[in-house]
């Protein structure tokens, strides 16, 4: 759902001139931990605004933000939380997430 | 960059205002196409006025523009696949969903607990009736806005969009009617009319010769409220403001019959 609080998060980040991405969960399979249409802005310290579920997914995330953030190109990102090595870090969920990684700003 | 702040502040301003919209965002497009459309591109559908940015290619944003209506009535995200040409284009519509706006037609009983109920669940109202001895501040404290015109004249002047809800309650069919035959084609979210079963074949046939269209009168709801036996004024809000937050949180429901 659009978030009032992170529209005004992108908005003053715009008008700053900083760079950050924008990255949105677009469509799920199975059991995951935001619905669709869940957003967060990742900051290039590593900060996330918003959240898009904690844990070792929001990790493997926000590691790909930062690659995106350097490349400068969108990216949608395949999360496949079914696999095996996901249920030994702990990731309970067990779905699949495609998650728009988009460069913003700068 | 000035593009997108553009396209947030219009989005913000939308929210702000309480206006329905649509944020389409370009997520992939395929090798021959990458020419004209870009991943990232956006356009912020409105309907109350112009939309703001642009996909790229005008076949892809009228293609999307159809999209956007199922989106909201939906009122959820979708992910759209777009087969054009020899390529595709995959488009991201969000929802930009206002509070609900419960315009009430027809100040009398049923109105006024409409009224009451309704601000407590949190929605913005309106109401509108012809007599200043209903369409007053002392029946309707909480209401946003009360007003006393005819209904013609009244109909003139609201703004009905997606996130309109109708209540047409007035004290008497001939302005029942009037006011359905005004509303039936507007974009409202939901559309409800009181009365018996026979009265409401009576105004459905009507406009059925008048030549509303079959699928117009269909979303009616009528007679207005879930089915829950109710019959005093308060007992028929309560089955009217749980049929509308059913349409609201839901969607409308394919209706049977």
């Amino acid at each position: 759902m659009m978030d009032r609080k992170l529209i005004q998060d992108i908005v003053n980040l715009l008008e700053q001139g900083k760079a950050f991405v924008l990255a949105t969960i677009v469509r799920t399979r199975g059991s995951t931990p935001r619905e669709v249409g869940t957003s967060a802005i990742i900051l290039p310290d590593g900060r996330i605004l918003g959240t898009l579920g904690g844990g070792c997914a929001e990790a493997e995330i926000r590691q790909r933000a930062l690659e995106v953030l350097r490349k400068r190109e969108p990216e949608l990102f395949r999360l496949d939380l079914t696999a095996d090595v996901a249920e030994g870090e702990g990731m309970v969920c067990g779905g699949i997430m495609d998650v728009f990684l988009e460069p913003m700003g700068g | 960059m000035a593009i997108l702040l553009a396209f947030y502040r219009a989005l913000q301003q939308a929210l702000e205002e309480n206006r329905a919209a649509v944020a389409a965002r370009i997520l992939q497009v395929s090798p021959e196409l990458r020419g004209f459309l870009q991943p990232g591109a956006r356009k912020l559908y409105c309907f109350s006025g112009p939309g703001v940015g642009e996909l790229g290619d005008k076949e892809t944003e009228e293609i999307i523009a159809s999209q956007a209506e199922e989106v909201l009535k939906a009122r959820k995200p979708q992910l759209v696949h777009v087969p054009l040409g020899k390529g595709w284009v995959d488009v991201f519509l969000e929802p930009v969903l206002p509070e609900p706006h419960l315009l009430i037609l027809g100040g009398g009983h049923v109105g006024q607990k409409v009224a009451t109920l309704a601000k407590e669940v949190g929605y913005r109202v309106t109401v509108v009736d012809d007599r200043p001895e209903f369409a007053n501040r002392q029946l309707f404290p909480q209401a946003d806005e009360v007003i006393c015109e005819s209904f013609a004249s009244a109909l003139d002047k609201i703004l009905i969009d997606p996130s309109t809800y109708i209540v047409i309650v007035t004290r008497g069919h001939r302005h029942d009617y009037y006011c359905l035959r005004r509303v039936i084609s507007s974009p409202a979210a939901y559309i409800g009319m009181i009365g018996s079963s026979r009265k409401v074949k009576g105004i459905m046939e009507g406009l059925a010769a008048e030549g509303v269209p079959r699928e117009r009168l269909a979303r009616v709801h009528a007679p207005i409220g879930l089915d829950i036996g109710a019959e005093t004024p308060a007992e028929i809000a309560v089955s009217i403001l749980a049929e509308i937050i059913q349409v609201y949180r839901q969607g409308e429901q394919v209706k049977s019959g």
